[in-house]
């Protein structure tokens, strides 16, 4: 099973298993693997959110010396 | 000789139809004097004549203009007003028809702007159709104001408290001088072209008119016009209003405010997962129980039939489905307190009883809150509440910084 690499991706493909669910010709297995990967992606992204500290970065206006 | 007849209001038609079609009329200003002034409480229309030292001219301001004063005409006052001269036909009298007023003495600047809001609001660059939707779930917030000022630590503490997986993109330009007109104008324009920023906030604290006049550069507007961003702008205090303020797609009134705006509550995304997860177990739960109860229909027709093979192969899949059907409860009852134990910390984050408890103490006089030595003075009476109770307390020397 793949890995997430960011809070975002996850949230997009938990959207994604989220409505693929409701599909009614999905087969058991396929429903099973699609839910516990959902289940997975829930519990990154709870812990993203949880654990996430603000960053900063800064664009300065100096930088347009180089373009 | 035959001259032709007219009537009264044919020739004060005719004398308004002239000036409207006047194009010095339609939009003039006039500074003068306000003599005769009569505020009608009914309507909320304001009547006044305007002088100077030679001459009078009736003026008219109607309510929808009027709500708009940003102070109380009176008589004797000198003002600068905006608006146009036409006729009040029943009357025969011409008059200025007044959109906008302003006190005299503040000088070149105000006409200047006045002039250029009017000129920016007639190509439409206020308009509310060019207004962008802010989006839901920000990743990047580019801001722009100075890099030291309580702008920039105000943005950082909501975003941090609210929604701290986003990421804050800091553009540093002065907010005020000379420089500060283009410095931010470059600004808007290089942020608007970083691809992953979703949102950018402009801001400065309050000040004078003058401080914040860069705030109503022309270039600096329709280069926030021209942005594909949505912009919030939370320029001075929640009485000023700057040029940018209105090209923007949100106005704010604060910078805390804009940031508000800008990001949503980390509890009400959290809970919007759990939501998401509690509507998959839903549905894999009710296909559990159409698929168990096929299963058993087939196994009591098997039996009854007493045909023995396959038979052995149906238990198997009873079995395993029961088994994933318990693993997926437990899974469950993990996750139940994953989330109430997250939503649990970050309420309690939120709320200001765990600061308190760390020694922290919220100062009140007279029931509101008090944010800085601005507005204390000696001998006035304040409420240091501990998490534990309040402290009575009387002020005897106020020092700044």
């Amino acid at each position: 099973m793949k890995e997430y690499k960011t809070y975002e991706s996850a949230k997009k493909r938990l959207e994604e298993i989220a409505s693929k669910l409701e599909d009614r010709e999905l087969s058991l297995d396929k429903m099973i693997e699609l839910y516990e990967e959902g289940a997975r992606l829930v519990g990154f992204c709870y812990e993203k959110l949880s654990k996430a500290e603000l960053k900063l970065s800064q664009i300065s206006l100096d930088d347009d010396i180089e373009e | 000789m035959s001259a032709s007849v007219l009537t009264v209001s044919q020739v004060n038609g005719y004398i308004k139809m002239l000036l409207a079609g006047d194009g010095h009329l339609n939009n003039v200003f006039i500074s003068g004097e306000i003599s005769n002034f009569n505020n009608n409480y009914k309507s909320g229309h304001l009547y006044f004549s305007l002088k100077d030292d030679r001459s009078v001219i009736r003026a008219v301001m109607f309510s929808s203009s009027a709500s708009r004063l940003r102070f109380c005409p009176a008589d004797g006052m000198k003002v600068l007003v905006c608006g146009r001269v036409g006729v009040y036909e029943a009357t025969g009298q011409y008059q200025v028809y007044v959109d906008s007023m302003q006190p005299e003495g503040v000088g070149a600047l105000t006409v200047a702007y006045e002039q250029l809001k009017n000129k920016l609001a007639k190509e439409g660059l206020f308009d509310n159709e060019h207004k962008k939707p802010l989006p839901q779930f920000p990743k990047k917030i580019g801001v722009i104001t100075s890099p030291t000022g309580a702008v920039l630590q105000d943005i950082k503490n909501v975003v941090s408290r609210r929604y701290p997986i986003a990421e804050i993109v800091l553009c540093p330009t002065a907010v005020q001088g000379e420089k500060a007109a283009a410095q931010l104008t470059k600004a808007v324009k290089r942020l608007s072209a970083v691809s992953d920023i979703d949102v950018i906030i402009i801001g400065r604290g309050g000040g004078s008119f003058e401080d914040l006049n860069c705030f109503n550069d022309e270039n600096l507007v329709r280069e926030i016009y021209k942005s594909e961003k949505p912009i919030i702008s939370a320029v001075g205090h929640e009485t000023d209003f700057t040029l940018c303020d209105f090209v923007s797609d949100v106005r704010a009134p604060t910078p805390s405010a804009a940031a508000e705006l800008a990001v949503p509550n980390v509890v009400q995304v959290l809970g919007e997962f759990r939501e998401t997860y509690l509507y998959m177990q839903n549905i894999v739960e009710s296909r559990f129980d159409t698929e168990l109860a096929d299963i058993e229909r087939l196994r009591t027709g098997i039996s009854v039939k007493k045909a023995m093979d396959g038979l052995e192969s149906d238990k198997d899949s009873i079995e395993s489905i029961f088994q994933r059907i318990k693993g997926q409860v437990s899974n469950y009852i993990s996750m139940e307190k994953l989330f109430t134990d997250n939503l649990a910390d970050k309420i309690s984050n939120l709320s200001p009883i765990n600061t308190l408890k760390r020694g922290y103490a919220c100062v009140t006089k007279n029931g509101s809150s008090v944010n800085g030595v601005y507005g204390v003075a000696c001998g006035d009476r304040l409420n240091v509440h501990m998490s534990d109770g309040v402290i009575k307390c009387t002020v005897d020397e106020v020092k700044n910084g």
